[in-house]
């Protein structure tokens, strides 16, 4: 079984009320501030909206930055906020040598390939796109109008697990997949084996609101969670050091935190007491500078949490 | 000379012992011998040349010692050095060989290329592997097998006009995606035997309306190395109809 990668419209589909909703939410973020004192997470996103539209920014070398103690995790992307562009609007123009991510804001498939480009320090512009009813030059891209999907040069890839493959095979001084073939084997065979996190995810949210399915979906996430936990037997999945099969789930897990503020689900804290060791990876990965930079978990829980319920 | 040993041996069942570990240098590929997920990996090691010992698996009573090769209790499972090496998934399980015996390597070294080829896997997958198994099931409701037909014809369209030269490489010679691609064509080359009124037929398949598929089909399946690790039409079609009368198939013509 190859998993999914990206967001087709099943996907889409669990992803668009979020995305409503949320888009309501972040809206009234941008509102001018009746406190002085920002959220830490909300300062992210309102630093992106001070970046430069890529039109009136110099044109930067499609190769990785060298490390910087001044520049932050996540700073190499641009317009990851952008507009969502529907049919009828026009593409914008690529400049030759520069990477594109087209993506969804609140995707998850897409999220994977940001944290691996924010971890890689890759220079990207982000177009975002709606996937559900895709601009009409986006189609040749991207099969059936999916997102993620990566161009460069006129060449297109998409698959987030296909991407995030290629840009270790084109950057490969700061690869995150093991160099050796067994152990870059077992990576992806986590990925698969840490997939009921995504099924579970998406079960809960495509499901109806009776008893009977809220009761076997809070059994579908305790089922993963175990798994999960007994799965995890070093700090990250990759080891001392959080790698592939990490960044290609948190996505998943982040989101499935928000089991919490529903009504359908028994859950009051996530994980609970008991899955101690995913608590603690939770909190670790909550930390990392590549994941933090796109942290969609305090952002919906504060603005979100109360309206999509 | 296949490389491939044990292609044809019993399938291994509830309460039968389990094997003893592989010798070093030794690869096992645990399979069940109508399995196309399973015949991937086989005609990938047997186009590499990796001498390998194949087990068969009874899945449908499967030996519980099983389950610690492969915690789904799938086939294909990959084993190697002494045991303690097992690699699991079909779409893992090519790239791995490839790894690890890169002066066979299939898939192109060109970071894009190689891209392009795992995508178009999908993309053909996706359709393919699909419509056989909604065919399959549907046999017995012939009132939905019309709309079934429909899905494979379509599947059949796009792979014809995604083919644009002899192979899905793009080069001269067949490549992965012609390697991994293969079984899920020739399982709707049985079902031409199985069902009179399938809409394509079985002289030159899958017919005149897909001349370039008529080809490649033609030549991937007289690729000695590819013969060599899949199951002959009649063992296929014999198989299939011991399903369809619910009887046990696994070892259908031993």
């Amino acid at each position: 079984m190859v998993l999914p990668g990206n967001c087709s419209t099943s996907a889409a589909l669990c992803m668009q009320f979020l995305t409503q909703l949320a888009s309501v939410a972040i809206d009234q973020a941008y509102q001018p501030p009746q406190q002085p004192a920002y959220n830490p997470h909300e300062k992210l996103f309102v630093s992106y909206r001070s970046v430069p539209p890529p039109g009136s920014s110099p044109s930067s070398a499609a190769v990785p930055i060298r490390f910087s103690s001044y520049s932050s995790v996540g700073s190499n992307i641009r317009g990851l906020n952008s507009p969502t562009l529907h049919p009828g609007s026009i593409e914008p123009p690529l400049t030759p040598g520069n990477y594109r991510l087209y993506s969804m804001r609140f995707c998850p498939y897409a999220q994977r390939v940001l944290i691996y480009l924010a971890k890689k320090n890759i220079p990207v512009e982000v177009v975002n796109v709606n996937p559900d009813r895709s601009p009409n030059w986006y189609l040749p891209k991207s099969p059936i109008g999916r997102v993620p999907a990566l161009e460069i040069n006129g060449k297109v890839v998409w698959e987030s697990n296909v991407i995030v493959e290629y840009l270790d095979e084109l950057f490969p001084t700061n690869t995150i997949l093991p160099r050796d073939a067994y152990e870059k084997a077992h990576q992806k065979i986590l990925v698969e084996r840490l997939s009921p996190i995504m099924n579970a995810l998406f079960e809960f949210y495509g499901s109806s609101n009776n008893p009977q399915a809220q009761r076997q979906n809070d059994m579908n996430v305790h089922s993963a969670l175990r798994n999960s936990e007994n799965l995890l037997r070093d700090t990250f999945y990759g080891g001392r050091q959080p790698g592939y099969a990490d960044y290609l789930m948190w996505p998943f897990l982040e989101r499935l935190q928000l089991l919490t503020m529903s009504p359908n689900s028994q859950f009051r804290y996530f994980p609970g007491l008991h899955y101690p060791k995913i608590g603690a990876y939770i909190a670790r990965m909550q930390n990392q500078p590549e994941v933090l930079g796109f942290c969609k978990h305090d952002f919906f829980l504060k603005k979100t949490g109360e309206k999509i319920w | 000379m296949s490389v491939l040993e044990g292609i044809n041996s019993k399938a291994l069942k509830t309460g039968d012992l389990p094997p003893p570990s592989p010798s070093p240098n030794t690869f096992r590929i645990y399979s069940m011998r109508f399995c196309p997920a399973a015949q991937r990996a086989l005609i990938y090691a047997s186009v590499k040349k990796i001498p390998s010992e194949v087990i068969n698996i009874n899945l449908q009573q499967k030996p519980d010692w099983y389950f610690t090769k492969n915690y789904k209790g799938q086939v294909p499972t990959l084993e190697h050095a002494e045991g303690k090496k097992l690699v699991i998934e079909s779409a893992v399980i090519p790239e791995y060989l490839d790894d690890i015996f890169p002066e066979t390597k299939i898939l192109p070294s060109d970071p894009y290329e190689k891209v392009q080829q795992k995508l178009l896997l999908e993309r053909l997958s996706d359709q393919l592997t699909p419509a056989f198994g909604r065919v399959f099931r549907a046999i017995k409701n012939p009132e939905e097998l019309k709309e079934k037909f429909e899905s494979i014809l379509k599947a059949f369209e796009e792979a014809e006009s995604l083919l644009e030269g002899a192979f899905y490489s793009g080069t001269s010679s067949p490549g992965f995606v012609d390697y991994l691609i293969y079984p899920s064509f020739q399982r709707v080359y049985w079902l031409t035997f199985l069902l009179e009124i399938f809409p394509l037929p079985s002289d030159n398949f899958p017919g005149p309306g897909y001349p370039k598929l008529s080809q490649w089909f033609k030549a991937i399946t007289a690729i000695p190395e590819v013969a060599a690790a899949s199951q002959s039409t009649e063992n296929g079609v014999g198989s299939c109809k011991e399903y369809m009368k619910g009887l046990p198939y696994f070892d259908y013509g031993l």
